[in-house]
């Protein structure tokens, strides 16, 4: 595997270890969950902005450690890449017509704020799982 | 998924080995691309782009048609 492919697939999977964190709170383990929006938001804030500098952190390591065209992507990896990114995008929207169905039931509003976080995890799931099977078979 | 092959086929592998035992790393990185993706062109499960297709056959200084078929 490239190092670009490795950094794609490293980051996302980093990308489930707050994602897991929230959910082992919402699910009871590890403490409180978010009660508020604003609780909510902060934690998805510190996240979204941790997982920026994570992201930009490494690939200035990368660069200067093995130039620029380390975390490039070459033609096939970016097949590769639209086809993953095409797959869980469509996850995500098959998920989000699931949430609108169960939207027309009396939900907690944080349990629909839970539901669309888990959506977006899993559609990087997909993501990540079908890049990996692009990457051993035909591209 | 797909499974079925592509019609193209190639002689990477074998002009490789004319060249001088060039090695796949040393391809790649004469076209640009990474030895994953040498080693997926030759074993038949990528097809290059047509710029790549043209740099492969500089490298070995041969034409287009001498490194690719179609079995149409």
């Amino acid at each position: 595997m490239s190092n670009h492919m490795k950094f794609v697939i490293g980051l996302s999977v980093l990308m489930f270890v707050p994602i897991l964190w929230h959910f082992a709170m919402v699910f009871g383990y590890l403490g409180e969950p978010p009660q508020t929006r604003g609780e909510f938001f902060l934690r998805i804030g510190v996240i979204a902005v941790g997982f920026v500098v994570l992201s930009a952190t490494i690939a200035s390591a990368m660069v200067a450690r093995n130039g620029e065209t380390d975390i490039e992507p070459d033609e096939r990896e970016q097949l590769i890449e639209t086809r993953a990114e095409r797959n869980g995008g469509w996850a995500l929207m098959a998920g989000l017509v699931g949430l609108m169905w169960f939207a027309f039931n009396p939900m907690q509003p944080m349990d629909v704020a839970n539901a669309a976080l888990a959506l977006i995890a899993a559609g990087e799931a997909v993501k990540i799982v079908s890049g990996l099977i692009y990457l051993g078979s035909r591209a | 998924m797909m499974t079925k092959r592509p019609p193209i086929t190639n002689r990477v592998r074998e002009l490789r080995e004319l060249h001088g035992h060039m090695s796949q790393a040393e391809l790649a990185k004469a076209i640009g691309v990474t030895r994953q993706t040498v080693i997926a062109i030759e074993q038949g499960r990528y097809s290059p782009s047509l710029e790549s297709a043209f740099r492969i056959s500089r490298v070995f200084d041969v034409g287009l048609e001498e490194v690719f078929g179609w079995e149409a």
